[in-house]
């Protein structure tokens, strides 16, 4: 009776077992991420907040950083409008199956996130104590300037491009959205290195 | 009773038995394969019956990802697919690799023997052994098409297969052509090796020398990247394979010069060279016991730097990605500043230290930030867990998703695959105490939670960076401690 007792106890830890494996499946399989960062996104994430057929997150998705969005961060991602990638050359964004586009695509994207929780009244008090021109590391590990025209907040790239921030300070559980007019372009490797590097 | 307690037992273990096999089922192609080839020791008809289900397994799960290649007209995808079936492919097939793997074989040895006469008469035993290659061709065809009245339901296999003669006669003879200057120039230590080698790859090239139809030396469809011509995550499946049967799909040669004092011979073990990859052979059986990706196309420590891209710092470097640049175009200046004792060049993926005086390369570091890492494979040297703590109790191996930290990024992994598959969390350039707070970091960054807390004062300003909020001395500009963690 023992052994059949024991048998039995088996039998539960074996079935116990199997259902645990198929519940961490199921979890996963709908966010595609641990648990754990999922809870910490929170509920309303920056992946959730815009729109999914916008350019900006279609490009996301093609660099992988759809996810990036839904993830804890957080994160200060300024979001050019759909009108503003239409202004690019044409097949800046486009064709993201190309390693080496993707890539390009990917370098763009970042260097419109910034690390942490940048409000825009953070940008202007910054703007002011640098005497005008506040300088901004973003996760790509590149840096654009923000200047005041008026009451508005206007970024510039390495090359002059400028964009206007039109709606600031729309606030996510893992971070902070600021939509912008015109698209960001990072310094590339035809750009000469910065001086004293 | 005990009986009823025995079966309920048997029963769990069964209902278990699916779910814990799953992740073996998925990411051990290896596994698999070696069961596979022990079967068809056995007999031909038993491993083509228990063999079938695996094929056809492995034909489901990976058949987007390889209609593209195939698009491309790269017989490598396809054939390298099959593998996946391993020795449980039909008979037809089989017999055909026999066929083309005994032919060479022979001319092996009449070369070997040829050889030992001089320079001159090798050549021409080359030459010979291409008409006899070319004649086992022929006769292959002829056994397949035997077979097929015998199995006609395999005609479209077997119809593959004859394409396959071919294209590999195009695709060996056009990748060697790319390979023939590092070839040449280790050439004279290849003759001292003669009793481990298997075949001669010179001997491939001069038979399909120059034939066109390739770009970059690679089929349509499959650009040269870091690890030669072989597509994605095809050089993991060699893994516990023939060294035989792995030649079909790589290229070896011997091991470079450069690597001669890393990967020595042994009395159990030799070591081959394909596709950026180091092959070790266990002698006993010739299977591949090892598979070692030599990163960045092989350069490693104490190897000089290729002084074709070592350019100086200033230099305006051509469009196009697959130039060489510097690190500053990813921002990897942040990670890897140039000083006094080391320099950082970025080239193929990699960011190399170089000594500035003696152009030895130092350290390698292998980055796979910033896109080329969505989509690339994780090689599979990488596959350890290196998530950094802040961030472990968010990003944790399950079934289903591997995470890989490299400068920049957290990346999601998929781990039957070792695809890249997301960008989990990115990372920027960190800050650490004692460092001066870098350019850019001016702005107040806290997250909304803290900022009740950690507000900028004329005594401290506060700064959020990877997970940690740091405390800057505004005066000094000096990064002064961690006051928060957010993550753990």
């Amino acid at each position: 009776m023992r052994k059949s007792a024991l048998t039995l106890g088996l039998s539960v830890a074996l079935l116990s077992i199997s259902a645990c494996n198929q519940n961490d499946a199921a979890t996963a399989n709908k966010t595609g991420q641990t648990p754990a960062a999922a809870k910490a996104a929170g509920s309303k994430t920056i992946a959730a907040g815009l729109a999914a057929d916008s350019k900006f997150m279609a490009a996301a998705k093609s660099a992988g950083l759809d996810k990036t969005l839904a993830g804890p961060g957080p994160y200060t991602v300024f979001v050019p409008d759909d009108a503003a990638f239409a202004k690019l050359p044409a097949g800046t964004i486009d064709n993201p199956s190309d390693a080496d586009q993707r890539a390009r695509i990917t370098s763009i994207l970042t260097y419109h996130i910034l690390p942490g929780t940048v409000l825009a009244a953070d940008i202007a008090k910054t703007i002011d104590n640098a005497k005008g021109k506040a300088v901004m590391m973003t996760v790509g590990g590149q840096t654009f300037s923000a200047a005041k025209d008026g009451n508005d907040i206007v970024l510039s790239d390495s090359a002059g491009n400028k964009a206007r921030v039109t709606k600031a300070d729309e606030q996510y559980s893992n971070g902070v959205v600021h939509h912008i007019d015109a698209v960001l372009t990072p310094p590339g490797p035809g750009s000469k290195p910065k001086a004293g590097q | 009773m005990t009986r009823l307690f025995l079966a309920a037992g048997v029963a769990a273990l069964a209902i278990a038995m699916p779910a814990s096999a799953k992740p073996g089922e998925h990411g051990n192609g290896g596994g698999g394969d070696r069961a596979a080839q022990a079967r068809g020791g056995g007999g031909h008809d038993q491993a083509r019956g228990g063999g079938g289900n695996a094929f056809r397994v492995e034909n489901r799960g990976g058949g987007r990802a390889q209609a593209n290649v195939q698009r491309g007209g790269g017989f490598q995808m396809r054939s390298v697919e099959r593998r996946g079936g391993g020795f449980a492919t039909p008979r037809v097939q089989r017999q055909a690799f026999a066929f083309a793997d005994r032919g060479r074989g022979h001319a092996d040895r009449t070369v070997q023997v040829q050889r030992a006469r001089g320079h001159a008469i090798r050549m021409s035993g080359g030459e010979r052994r291409i008409e006899r290659g070319n004649a086992r061709i022929q006769r292959v065809q002829p056994m397949q098409a035997r077979n097929l009245e015998r199995h006609p339901m395999h005609v479209d296999r077997a119809q593959t297969v004859q394409n396959r003669v071919f294209d590999r006669e195009r695709f060996n003879g056009q990748r060697m052509a790319d390979r023939a200057v590092l070839h040449d120039q280790f050439r004279p230590e290849r003759l001292t090796r003669i009793g481990n080698r298997d075949w001669d790859d010179r001997d491939r090239w001069d038979r399909g020398f120059n034939r066109a139809g390739f770009i970059d030396g690679c089929p349509p469809g499959l650009a040269m990247k870091n690890n030669g011509c072989l597509p994605p995550g095809q050089a993991k499946k060699l893994f516990g394979r023939s060294i035989r049967d792995a030649e079909r799909f790589t290229t070896f040669s011997d091991v470079p010069l450069g690597f001669r004092a890393f990967y020595q011979d042994t009395p159990d073990y030799y070591y081959r060279y394909g596709d950026g990859y180091m092959y070790r052979v266990d002698r006993s059986n010739d299977l591949i016991s090892a598979l070692l990706p030599l990163i960045g196309g092989g350069y490693v420590p104490g190897m000089a730097f290729p002084s074709a891209y070592n350019y100086a710092p200033g230099y305006t470097f051509p469009l196009g990605f697959n130039d060489p640049y510097v690190s500053d175009y990813y921002g990897f200046n942040s990670f890897y500043p140039d000083t006094q004792y080391v320099d950082y060049r970025y080239l193929n993926g990699n960011v190399y230290g170089v000594d500035p005086y003696s152009g030895l390369i130092e350290d390698v570091i292998p980055t796979y930030a910033y896109g080329y890492g969505v989509g690339q494979v994780l090689p599979a040297s990488y596959g350890y867990y290196n998530v950094p703590y802040q961030y472990r109790s968010m990003y944790y191996d399950t079934s289903d998703n591997n995470y890989w930290y490299a400068p920049g990024a957290i990346y999601q992994v998929d781990p039957s695959s070792q695809l890249i598959t997301s960008v989990a969390s990115l990372l920027s350039p960190g800050l650490s105490i004692g460092q001066q707070l870098p350019l850019g970091y001016d702005v107040y960054n806290v997250p909304y939670d803290y900022r009740q807390t950690y507000y900028d004062t004329p005594d401290a300003w506060y700064r959020y960076n990877n997970g940690n909020i740091y405390q800057v001395d505004p005066t000094t500009r000096l990064v002064t401690a961690i006051v928060a963690s957010l993550l753990t």
